[in-house]
């Protein structure tokens, strides 16, 4: 919990080991929820980059982690909207064509970028037997069905499935992020 | 945008079905658009695909972009901090010279590299401080939380080229010279050639973490204060004691040579306690370590300035007078697996040691420029 706080202390004061955590933790799912939106990761990176840049620049300070993200995120849409419509993008993807400001398609945006950040933390994060295995329930399948496919004893299985929500139980109710910041 | 809290929630919804299933997932609701995105990542090829996607996001590269960017805005800046720094570096000399006129001489803590301990040529010593600046150890050096007090002519070269935000020291050894330093705990270092030494100005309250690539012998005060020595794979803990590490970055295995005290090593695959008189090796390749085996003498050869070795190939002798005499080498025609026994002193010059092997061993050594070729003889 004080990791949060002194990360947070550290952005406030525009330090610059903070900044290298915020890259680390929060760059690529900004970018991706970017790209969601502008259609391109190259696109992407750019406007988040600025984003960062006129963060350090400001004067903006944060209570809290929460406030914080949410400053992130909401300056992304900002700087992406204002991108796409001045490149007046043709957009692909049907579903974002009504994309102007706070509505629905952001926010699922949004909540999409997490959960995938998510989903790479604990695959990456949790002990290597373990992240085969809960990557394969991921996609649905039985722990019979995972046993044939990673060759391994049915018991083997479901220990290791024990194993790795136990895990992400202890981390995961407080905030998802201290599962993270807790391997520092 | 309101409810980021409501998102972030949504978000740890959506990851907990996921990945825990029915099991893991507690009663509650779940919305239309939060199913959408469990689909999503339950399809296999949609899943490894996007996260393919994320992963090839290069957040270090995207950083140094950043400390660019930064670095411009900086400059205008500089002239400002430059005087501030001036400043303070005047009022430590202040402080120097009063405590030299008044007689004050007690350990006060800080870093101290004496310059009369160096073997070889101390100028080529690098020290580099948290702020960046370079300096050489032809004169003595002292380190005071934030200041440092040194020769001005020491100063090799200020920061500016690349904002470092840690608070650590630096201290390298070229080829061919050794030195010697004091931590901020009174803890003594002997830093073998060819090797350095990460530290801080200031230990953190929960324990003296230093980090070595290279070779040194180390003399820990003792403290209830855990000291940790990290080389590439491993952490050799401590508590007060003597002992020698040795892990160059381009030798397979690392060792670890305990001479009072005791020490534990600790790998990804392992650990292990050593007792005085015994050593442990670590294989830098698949992290495991040694069962102790029995060590001789009470010092490394190094710091009595000798290097012994006892049946090992020729590859690794030169490993090491390549390193004391600081010349590049090239062995031939099988050359690299001669096993020989040779004690080499400090004292012996190259042309003297070059003698020595042609005299001792069955090869011819030819030496041009700043390379030696050794080759078997047929």
């Amino acid at each position: 919990m004080d990791k949060i706080k002194s990360f947070v202390e550290g952005v406030n004061s525009r330090s610059l080991s903070a900044f290298d955590v915020l890259f680390k933790l929060h760059y690529r799912e900004l970018v991706y929820f970017s790209s969601i939106i502008c259609g391109s990761v190259q696109d992407a990176e750019d406007i988040v980059h600025d984003v960062l840049i006129q963060l350090w620049e400001s004067a903006y300070k944060f209570e809290n982690h929460i406030a914080l993200r949410s400053f992130l995120y909401t300056s992304t849409k900002n700087r992406t909207i204002n991108f796409v419509k001045r490149h007046n993008k043709q957009l692909n993807d049907i579903s974002f064509l009504d994309l102007r400001d706070n509505n629905e398609s952001i926010i699922v945006a949004i909540t999409d970028a997490e959960v995938l950040s998510l989903i790479n933390l604990a695959i990456t994060r949790l002990p290597s037997e373990c992240a085969k295995v809960m990557k394969l329930i991921l996609q649905g399948y039985s722990s019979a069905e995972i046993a044939v496919m990673l060759d391994l004893a049915q018991s083997t299985v479901r220990a290791q499935k024990r194993r790795g929500i136990s895990l992400l139980r202890k981390y995961l109710p407080k905030e998802a992020f201290l599962f993270f910041i807790t391997f520092f | 945008m309101t409810g980021f809290e409501k998102i972030s929630e949504s978000a740890l919804r959506c990851f907990k079905r996921l990945m825990l299933g029915e099991e893991g997932a507690e009663d509650y609701e779940i919305s239309d658009s939060e199913r959408r995105i469990i689909e999503k990542y339950s399809d296999e090829s949609s899943l490894n695909r996007e996260l393919d996607i994320f992963n090839s996001i290069d957040y270090s590269k995207a950083y140094s972009k950043f400390l660019n960017a930064v670095r411009k805005s900086k400059r205008e800046r500089r002239s400002k901090l430059f005087l501030r720094a001036a400043a303070g570096i005047a009022a430590a000399a202040v402080i120097a010279v009063a405590l030299v006129i008044g007689g004050v001489f007690r350990y006060s803590g800080g870093v101290t590299i004496i310059n009369k301990y160096a073997v070889g040529d101390s100028k080529r010593v690098l020290l580099i401080t948290p702020d960046g600046e370079t300096y050489s150890t032809s004169g003595d050096i002292k380190v005071e939380g934030q200041k440092v007090i040194a020769a001005k002519r020491d100063l090799l070269s200020k920061n500016e080229t690349e904002p470092r935000v840690s608070k650590i020291n630096e201290l390298i050894t070229p080829e061919g010279v050794r030195q010697k330093i004091t931590l901020p705990d009174g803890s003594v270092v002997w830093l073998n050639a060819g090797s350095s030494l990460k530290f801080p100005s200031e230990f953190e309250d929960s324990a003296r973490v230093v980090a070595l690539s290279g070779e040194a012998f180390f003399d820990v005060t003792k403290s209830a204060k855990r000291f940790i020595v990290k080389i590439a794979n491993a952490d050799v803990r401590v508590y007060g004691t003597t002992f020698n590490i040795s892990s160059y970055s381009n030798a397979s295995v690392s060792n670890v040579s305990l001479y009072t005290g005791s020490v534990g090593l600790r790998s990804e695959r392992g650990s292990l306690m050593l007792s005085p008189g015994f050593y442990a090796e670590l294989n830098n390749i698949n992290l495991t370590i040694s069962e102790p085996k029995e060590n001789f003498s009470d010092s490394p050869d190094w710091m009595r300035g000798r290097m012994e070795f006892f049946s090992q190939p020729l590859n690794k002798v030169f490993e090491v007078i390549g390193r004391w005499y600081n010349i590049d080498y090239e062995l031939m025609n099988g050359a690299e697996d001669l096993e020989v026994t040779i004690t080499i002193s400090d004292k012996t010059s190259l042309e003297e040691l070059i003698e020595l092997f042609k005299m001792t061993q069955n090869i011819s050594v030819l030496r041009n420029d700043k390379k030696l070729i050794i080759a078997k003889n047929r």
